[in-house]
């Protein structure tokens, strides 16, 4: 039987791995041996994912291997330079927001994210990244009473 | 009576002021190609978190009223239909939009879109209270009943991915058990990090999943030049032939609305379709017919009124939106369910009254702005989106002050996006992460009353009863969404 490897079958190894994680991490749990303990649900629902995960690679192979013989290629999903780049931009964000505080992590973020966004020139991406944090900090700390001095 | 004293309470607070402001704002990014009345709920939901929770109330029934409204501008104005319900409004709505009919169109489907909300929310304050004092009568095994009901509409809003939904649906389980056990009080992979001690939020997890995941997605798909000219306004004649079709389709749309798991979508398709089997001579179904747009346009939003009826009489979430609108609901202390409607009578009919008011201002706005939402729908999306990005983080922060709820909304952004990119449904996911305590809490309280014999929940008359509805809803959804396209 030949078997066809492409994305969605390393979706489904992969949910199949983290299911068996997951129940072992489960049945660690003190009273993991009682039947109703802290454990139950959580071995249940690891073990349906194992059994969904399984007919999810059946089901693939049996879609691939149809694809094949009627000549047709998989589309599988990309995933582009942007997307990596705004997620990289955001983690960044994220790990600096401690230590300089909102404002001044959230305009160097939203310059960035209005380039990549196509925002032409420096004037433009540059307006909108101040102007919008300070009406956001506004808006959020003055009016609504939401501590973002406090990030 | 008490919907005469909701009106006066909402009148009274100054809650009209914000049921204003949230329809103006639901109906602006509901109108945006792009977003969607969820994700307006998503990244707008978080600036009532500081408000008094009438006032929130207010707002978000504002937002979410108007919201689904607002999607059927893009539909229409740009043949670009956000979700699978606007899609039917496209078919006629976009041809009668090129014909010139731009204006009347608009107005048309904002019109009978605030009258179907009407018109169904007569029926849920009438149906809503009788429902909940039957629902007096549960207890544990009943509402762990409940809870596998939402079950089962998993596996009718994961569409033609069933298997794919069902996985979404147990990974949400998974993720919904990180926390202390509610039974045992022994926390349950927290992995030693105290910050999940009390479970992963929802709201965060909720704006990461419509509001960031949706922000990667438009990162690669652009929406360039759009082009709307503005040409004469045509009178529409003979409006009285109308007047079938909308009540009809609002039937239609209240009914389906009330299935949890049928939703929006089923109620827009069905009745376009039933509209169609109605046609009389010289009807141009699928050429530009308003009685197109009036059948799906009303269904969709009379479905709303019929969604509302679940899940305030038994917590039970129909549909995205709803279950969004539950978890906003816990954050300002309304737990949805029958007890709601003796605790919190107050605002519950200060609620539903907001649902009338918004939908008249669903009518006024469309009727006196539609040509300036024509204009801020054409504006470029690269100005949207950066702000958008700013509302998902600070509306994150702003649920508890908290910077880890940031990090669980970033986490779940980008869940999302894998999870869009690789065809797996979210709403079943997001369902799951909601439905999860209530399922695991009552069954455990109900294995104590059984005496931990789970059999025994079969020899309760209301049990079974609630299982059978769920099994013949669950054969009716399926049934429906057999004949309802799944693409957009």
């Amino acid at each position: 039987m030949k078997i066809y490897f492409n994305n969605s079958t390393m979706i489904g190894i992969l949910l199949v791995t983290a299911s068996v994680i997951y129940i072992y991490a489960a049945m660690q749990l003190p009273g993991g041996a009682n039947s109703l303990g802290p454990s139950f649900l959580p071995i249940l629902v690891g073990c349906l994912l194992i059994i969904c995960s399984v007919i999810f690679l059946i089901n693939e192979q049996i879609e691939n291997k149809k694809q094949a013989s009627s000549g047709e290629n998989e589309s599988s999903p990309t995933i582009d330079k942007k997307h990596f780049l705004l997620v990289i931009y955001l983690i960044i964000y994220l790990l600096v927001l401690r230590h300089f505080g909102f404002l001044l992590t959230s305009i160097p973020l939203l310059f960035f994210i209005n380039r990549l966004y196509g925002m032409k020139g420096m004037i433009k991406p540059l307006l909108v990244a101040v102007f919008l944090p300070i009406i956001i900090y506004f808006l959020f700390q003055s009016l609504l009473g939401v501590p973002l001095n406090l990030i | 009576m008490e919907l005469l004293n909701g009106f006066v309470t909402v009148f009274t607070s100054g809650g009209i002021v914000f049921v204003i402001l949230g329809a103006l704002l639901g109906i602006i990014l509901g109108a945006l190609p792009g977003l969607t009345s969820t994700m307006a709920l998503a990244i707008l939901a978080p600036l009532t978190f500081g408000f008094d929770t009438l006032l929130a109330l207010c707002m978000l029934m504002g937002v979410y009223i108007a919201g689904i409204a607002g999607g059927a501008v893009p539909a229409i104005a740009l043949n670009m239909p956000g979700t699978p319900a606007s899609a039917a409004t496209a078919i006629d709505g976009y041809r009668l939009f090129k014909e010139g009919n731009q204006s009347n169109t608009l107005k048309m489907s904002f019109l009978v879109s605030g009258l179907g909300v009407i018109f169904s929310g007569i029926i849920l304050v009438t149906l809503a209270p009788l429902i909940a004092q039957f629902g007096l009568l549960f207890s544990a095994p009943e509402y762990f009943a409940l809870g596998m009901l939402g079950v089962t509409i998993i596996i009718s809003i994961s569409g033609k991915y069933m298997i794919r939904g069902i996985i979404a649906a147990l990974i949400g389980f998974a993720i919904a058990f990180i926390g202390t056990d509610p039974t045992s009080g022994i926390p349950r992979f927290t992995f030693g990090m105290y910050e999940l001690n009390g479970g992963i939020s929802y709201i965060p997890a909720l704006i990461g999943l419509f509001g960031l995941s949706e922000v990667f997605h438009f990162t690669e798909n652009t929406i360039k030049s759009r082009d709307i000219s503005q040409q004469q306004n045509k009178q529409m004649n003979n409006w009285k032939r109308f007047i079938p079709t909308f009540f009809r389709s609002s039937t239609i749309g209240t009914f389906i609305g009330s299935i949890p798991g049928a939703g929006a979508d089923i109620a827009s398709w069905t009745s376009y379709d039933v509209a169609q089997k109605f046609a009389k001579k010289g009807d141009k179904y699928g050429r530009g017919e308003m009685k197109g747009v009036i059948a799906s346009e009303s269904a969709n939003n009379a479905n709303v009124g019929g969604a509302l009826i679940p899940m305030m009489t038994f917590g039970i979430p129909g549909d995205g939106q709803t279950a969004m609108l539950i978890a906003f609901l816990l954050i300002h202390g309304l737990d949805p369910g029958p007890l709601i409607f003796e605790n919190q009578s107050t605002l519950v009919w200060a609620m539903f009254a907001s649902v009338f008011l918004a939908s008249l201002l669903v009518i006024i706005y469309g009727l006196s702005l539609s040509t300036l939402i024509i204009k801020i729908v054409n504006q470029p999306l690269m100005f949207i989106y950066p702000a958008v990005i700013m509302f998902c983080l600070v509306g994150a922060f702003a649920i508890n002050n908290n910077i880890f709820d940031v990090y669980v909304m970033f986490c779940f952004g980008v869940l999302g996006f894998l999870m869009k990119k690789t065809e797996f449904p979210i709403p079943p996911l997001m369902l799951a992460l909601i439905l999860a305590p209530m399922i695991e809490k009552n069954l455990m309280r109900g294995l104590l009353i059984e005496n931990g014999n789970f059999l025994m929940f079969f020899a309760r008359p209301l049990f079974l009863t609630i299982m059978g509805i769920g099994i013949v809803m669950l054969i009716i959804t399926l049934v429906l969404r057999k004949k309802t396209p799944q693409e957009v």
